[in-house]
């Protein structure tokens, strides 16, 4: 049978089925299998971890290198029970944890700190932490929901969701992925938002804290750690433009794109007016806030 | 100064584009007719541009913290896709309430899950659906110890970002095989590098080859060559590289600058 002949055949079977043949070592079902998933390997660190374009390319050849080399596919078991496509999910996901460790000089997780190189915006986003800070964590969540900032909630504000709604933090993490899955699919304008916002922010901060977990060890800085520093002091400069940039965009537009009462109202589990009448107090109590913040 | 005709709430679906037709026609008269109202538009406008803001200077904590209680990444697996019993499922909750670590793990697995499932996802870009790098699915098999064994220098080739010429192209040999090397200019800071790789002057492909900034060997790229021999390298930043081919066993010195230095 030749490849073509191959290619037809596999492209009727399931990924299931063409995991166990990668089991028999039939390497046809592996290409096929592998070429289901090149979408979800380039774009899906991306998705998760805000990962940056350039990354994207490196990172495919690493995953596809990786997979074959240690013959992931034909470990997948089904007799786990889990579904091929949410296996692989969680092999993308660990790959790229690993490939970003594999990364010079880029410790992966670092507790945040202020940043160690003040910046012409630090003043305006000291105003705009307190503002947050001192919201009430209804509000807080309220607004994360709004502006589609599902990305950014952190573990006090998914269980809060969890209670209000009266469902499991489990199935809360659950309808918080799919809610940000249909404002994916929604509106074009609201994906780009989206996506920006997560991208920036995310890079923004990584290297902030690297740069900082560097200058910490300055005195005894290697060449190397050095060089990676002014790699590193130019690429947050670069992220820093983009991030004031999207702020300035975001100021500049005269609507502001927010995510639909009906989906956030199914999240919280609530009605649409009960919804609303939440939403504007939360505003009118961020207005006082923000009122006394300026007065101060 | 008259009081507003309209409330926050009405106005707050108006920011969020949740009034019917009807409800907007009616909505927009009044702040035509009515100068406060307008204002208090404008100031919850701003103050929502402003909340946005504070989200993203937020950062959150991110925790390394993973005890024994901790979920294994079977639990996991098992909660993501329904598997779990009542009980499995009461004690991972449990540990969760209390646990930062696993329970932003279980809403990123979830994440991934939900997109995994949903497929829905963007094409993938032109490059890399044309060029060379698709090659990635063919096996590369690597000698152990790669790292070790020292290739020879063969060349060096050197682009200034700020000259006058858009391009520049140099040719270098090693016994039967040659590389050619084209760099361009794509802005003052960005270059692209695009290699040919032959033996005897054909194309030859499926040749490994990686780029690394030097001092500190940091790789910034690693592929094959594909149809043609070629591969293309966009996005390359001014700095010192060593290109390595592995077939050729050799290095050339690439040296691409933006005129500062």
């Amino acid at each position: 049978m030749n490849k073509k002949e191959h290619q037809e055949q596999f492209s009727q079977h399931t990924d299931e089925a063409l995991a166990a043949l990668c089991k028999e070592g039939i390497e046809a079902a592996e290409r096929e299998l592998l070429g289901r998933y090149m979408q979800a390997i380039y774009w899906l660190p991306q998705r998760i971890f805000g990962a940056e374009e350039e990354d994207l390319s490196g990172f495919l050849i690493y995953a596809v290198e990786k997979i074959r080399e240690r013959d992931t596919l034909a470990k997948y078991d089904q007799t786990k029970g889990a579904r091929f496509s949410t296996w692989i999910g969680t092999v993308i996901r660990n790959l790229y944890l690993d490939y970003m460790r594999s990364q010079p000089s880029e410790p992966y997780n670092i507790e945040f700190e202020e940043s160690a190189f003040p910046t012409q915006s630090n003043r305006r986003d000291s105003e705009r932490k307190s503002l947050l800070e001192l919201m009430q964590l209804k509000c807080r969540v309220i607004f994360k929901l709004l502006l589609c900032d599902t990305f950014f909630l952190d573990s006090e504000e998914i269980k809060w969701i969890a209670q209000e709604s009266e469902q499991s933090i489990i199935q809360t993490s659950e309808n918080i992925a799919r809610l940000e899955e249909n404002l994916r699919q929604g509106e074009d304008k609201l994906k780009a938002r989206y996506d920006k916002l997560s991208r920036a922010y995310y890079w923004k901060t990584t290297y902030e804290k690297r740069l900082h977990a560097l200058e910490k060890n300055l005195e005894n800085a290697t060449e190397k750690e050095l060089l990676d520093m002014k790699e590193l002091e130019r690429k947050l400069i670069k992220r820093q433009r983009e991030y004031e940039n999207i702020l300035d965009e975001l100021s500049g537009m005269g609507g502001i794109i927010t995510a639909p009462y009906r989906e956030l109202a199914k999240l919280l589990n609530i009605s649409e007016g009960t919804l609303a009448s939440n939403i504007s107090r939360c505003r009118a109590a961020a207005a006082d806030l923000l009122r006394s913040l300026r007065k101060k | 100064m008259n009081p507003p005709k309209l409330t926050i709430e009405e106005l707050s679906r108006f920011i969020d584009n949740e009034l019917s037709k009807s409800e907007l026609e009616e909505i927009s008269r009044k702040l035509t007719e009515c100068p406060t109202s307008e204002q208090l538009l404008n100031r919850l406008r701003e103050l929502t541009q402003q909340v946005s803001s504070s989200i993203l200077n937020a950062a959150p904590v991110e925790s390394n913290a993973n005890t024994e209680e901790c979920l294994s990444e079977d639990d996991i697996i098992r909660l993501v896709e329904h598997q779990a019993s009542p009980a499995e499922l009461y004690q991972a909750e449990q540990h969760i309430a209390n646990c930062r670590h696993c329970l932003l793990l279980v809403l990123q697995n979830i994440r991934t899950a939900v997109s995994m499932n949903s497929n829905n996802w963007n094409e993938l870009p032109e490059e890399i659906r044309a060029d060379s790098r698709i090659s990635v699915v063919s096996r590369i098999k690597r000698p152990q110890h790669c790292c070790e064994h020292t290739s020879e220098q063969i060349g060096e080739i050197r682009f200034n970002l700020n000259s006058n010429k858009p391009q520049i192209f140099q040719e270098f040999s090693k016994g039967i095989h040659t590389a050619q090397l084209i760099i361009k200019r794509i802005s003052a800071e960005i270059a692209s590098l695009e290699i040919t790789f032959l033996q005897e002057n054909r194309p030859k492909t499926q040749i490994e080859m990686t780029l690394t900034i030097t001092p500190g060997d940091k790789q910034v790229f690693r592929g094959l060559t594909g149809q043609n021999g070629k591969t293309l390298i966009r996005r390359v930043q001014p700095n010192n590289y060593l290109l390595r081919f592995k077939e050729l066993d050799a290095i050339i010195s690439v040296i691409i600058s933006d005129g500062s230095e």
